[in-house]
């Protein structure tokens, strides 16, 4: 605590240190460090099977650490059993109890903290409200739709007004209209409550629409962790790159602090020698008919456009180069698409610092 | 009524005919015999309650005490069944099913066989005493293990226990394991996660546990006869006698009728107190 303090950084609100996970001979959770600031919302993105539930978990205190140690507010909560942490979660699934209406189930952690009926009876109402579910306070559990179940699930952990909410992918199990109106509810309460939210999802649109902090996983690892953009424009690896959104990936070979794609291009790029992997988001590619190309050579490719798809917000844009390298290119207005069709020579190229060096997979 | 209506009702007709035909026509038939009357080892036909003010002055307290005793039997499985499926279910993990199946094994050996295991655990020059006395915590063999109440509620109480486990267990693999971390999560202690979440979830089968062992129990008169003693101690027994010594059809079939009317409202008086008030 002294250290961070002299290094005159906030003390974070939840921080593991080397935390592992192995059940027997696997190992679900490699050993990570991770620090969640007050008031933020950070999302854990992964593929499944990844470890985001073991992670959650850990945290909420249902499983154990092999190693390591899971600070919340400066205290060690390491060996804490689940209900004396200071979290509260909403479960993949749910969890709701059927055998109780949507009030009892949302009171139902305050009737256990022996909470007085009117102060109960008050702020079912008022996390009612909030989750916009009011009229149906007295309905059983079984009468409600998946939606509606899912924000009882939210209601029942934000009345306990947790010091961190955990959410365990709530929103898979709806359909997109019912998911993108919850997670502006999401982003709406997270304001009004002024809570730290960690949100697990394997839904890279739902992560960058919602956290200000991303932590990517991969096979039980932290790839890594930053703010959305950031992750997105500086993928640290491969994997990140690959999994937040579209990429190109662009191998090539470092001689003497001088890059010579595979795809053509030479450029200067510090680093060691040997092969290098560099990616390349489609919307930073730019692309024009090759006719208008000046004569002097470019830091680009030509090549033909192979494919044209109008995406509505959008056209992606398939270019195949002479050795067969693909590049994919994201126009985000149709009208620059125009000029461009399927067959038509282009050149593309893109800014020095539109490429991204990454480790290798 | 529609045609669909009428053939579904007549897909059902031979199986309810073969419950009529084996179970409805034998009960009503000794239901009309109840209110006979027997003269000079004949049975009479008529209208009297005579059999049934019997059942009341004569065995009244034997029949509450009967009552008692099978309820005693029911609980006691509920509990013990409970606390076994519990374990089956939730600590011994995915083999839950195989620790079942090994209590339904137990059956096998039978109905008599444990009565005499019981006999042969409790009587005076039994496995019990040899311990005890082998130990030196006594000097003389215990007489009261064996032709009691007690003796008789522990050995029916152990014959029934299976049938107790099997609704119960299949009640509590239908509670999600995630309804019980959320309770946690939501501060429950493991004891109000018990009370609150899971004991309400499995209510139905608890009580068809306890419906099954009481049934069972209350009409039984062969554990009573092996390991009650010399006195006859249960309604059962004296149905028995009533039907077959006797020869007093309406007595026995009023006795059997009583019993059953007041099983029924004990059952229904369970069910009403843990299911019927909610929803
Ligand atoms: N109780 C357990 N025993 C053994 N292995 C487990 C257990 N729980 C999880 N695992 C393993 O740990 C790994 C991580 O699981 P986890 O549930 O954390 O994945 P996840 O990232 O949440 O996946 P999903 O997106 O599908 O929910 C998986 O390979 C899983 O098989
Ligand atoms: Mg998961």
């Amino acid at each position: 605590m002294s250290e961070a303090i002299r290094a005159g950084e906030a003390e974070p609100l939840l921080r593991l240190s080397a935390v592992s996970k192995r059940y027997g001979a696997a190992t679900a959770l490699h050993p990570i460090d991770l620090a969640v600031t007050k008031g933020s919302f950070t999302a854990i993105l992964g593929p499944s099977g990844c470890g985001k539930s073991t992670l959650l978990r850990l945290i909420a205190g249902f499983t154990e650490p092999s190693t390591g140690s899971i600070e919340i507010a400066g205290r060690d909560v390491t060996r804490l059993v689940p209900e004396k942490r200071p979290t509260n979660m909403v479960f993949q699934g749910y969890g709701l109890f059927p055998h109780m209406t949507v009030a009892e189930n949302v009171g139902f952690g305050l009737t256990i903290a022996r909470r007085s009926r009117s102060e109960i009876g008050e702020r079912v109402a008022e996390t009612l409200a909030l989750v916009r579910l009011e009229e149906l306070a007295g309905r059983p559990i079984q009468a409600l739709s998946g939606g509606q179940q899912q924000r009882v699930a939210l209601a029942r952990a934000l009345i306990m007004r947790p010091l961190i909410l955990l959410l365990d992918e709530p929103l898979a199990a709806l359909d997109l209209k019912l998911r993108q109106a919850m997670q502006t509810e999401l982003r709406r309460i997270h304001k009004e409550t002024n809570g730290t939210f960690v949100f697990v999802t394997h839904d890279q649109g739902e992560a960058f629409s919602l956290a200000d902090n991303l932590v990517v996983m991969n096979e039980g690892r932290i790839e890594q962790i930053g703010r959305p953009q950031d992750v997105y424009i500086r993928p640290k690896t491969l994997f990140v790159s690959q999994f937040v959104g579209d990429t190109n990936i662009l191998e090539g070979t470092r001689r003497s602090g001088v890059v010579e794609l595979a795809a053509g291009p030479r450029f200067a790029s510090a680093g060691p020698d040997g092969k290098v992997t560099f990616v390349l988001r489609p919307e930073t590619v730019r692309i024009r008919p090759a006719q208008d190309l000046p004569s002097s050579p470019i830091a680009g490719i030509t090549g033909t456009i192979e494919e044209l798809h109008l995406l509505g917000d959008g056209a992606r844009i398939t270019v195949t180069a002479p050795e067969g390298h693909q590049l994919i290119v994201r126009l985000p207005n149709p009208r620059f698409g125009d000029g461009l069709a399927p067959g038509i020579r282009v050149a593309v190229d893109w800014a020095d610092d539109a490429l991204t060096e990454v480790g290798a997979p | 009524m529609t045609a669909p209506a009428v053939k579904r009702i007549a897909a059902l007709a031979p199986a309810y005919g073969i419950l009529a035909g084996l179970f409805l026509v034998p009960i009503a038939l000794l239901f009309a015999v109840s209110f006979w009357s027997v003269r000079s080892f004949k049975l009479e036909p008529g209208f009297s309650l005579d059999a049934y003010i019997r059942t009341f002055t004569v065995y009244g307290s034997l029949f509450v005490w009967t009552l008692l005793m099978a309820a005693a039997v029911a609980i006691l499985c509920v509990v013990i069944g409970f606390i076994f499926a519990y374990g089956a279910r939730f600590r011994v993990g995915t083999h839950g099913d195989l620790f079942i199946l090994a209590t339904m094994i137990t059956l096998f050996g039978g109905y008599l066989v444990k009565i005499y295991s019981w006999k042969a655990i409790l009587s005076s020059n039994g496995i019990l005493n040899s311990l005890l006395l082998g130990l030196g915590l006594v000097d003389q063999p215990v007489g009261w293990f064996i032709f009691n109440r007690g003796a008789v509620i522990v050995a029916l109480a152990h014959f029934l226990l299976p049938f107790a486990i099997l609704p119960i267990y299949s009640a509590l693999r239908n509670v999600p394991d995630i309804t019980l971390d959320a309770a946690r999560d939501l501060g429950a202690s493991p004891w109000a996660v018990l009370v609150k979440v899971v004991l309400p979830q499995c209510r139905t089968g608890l009580v068809a546990a306890f419906a099954i062992c009481f049934l069972s129990a209350v009409g039984d008169y062969v554990t009573p006869m092996f390991l009650g003693g010399g006195s006859a101690i249960m309604l059962g027994q004296f149905i028995v006698s009533e039907f077959s010594t006797r020869f007093n059809w309406p007595s026995g079939a009023a006795m059997s009728f009583s019993l059953m009317g007041a099983s029924a409202l004990v059952i229904g008086a369970v069910w009403l107190a843990f299911i019927g008030r909610r929803r």
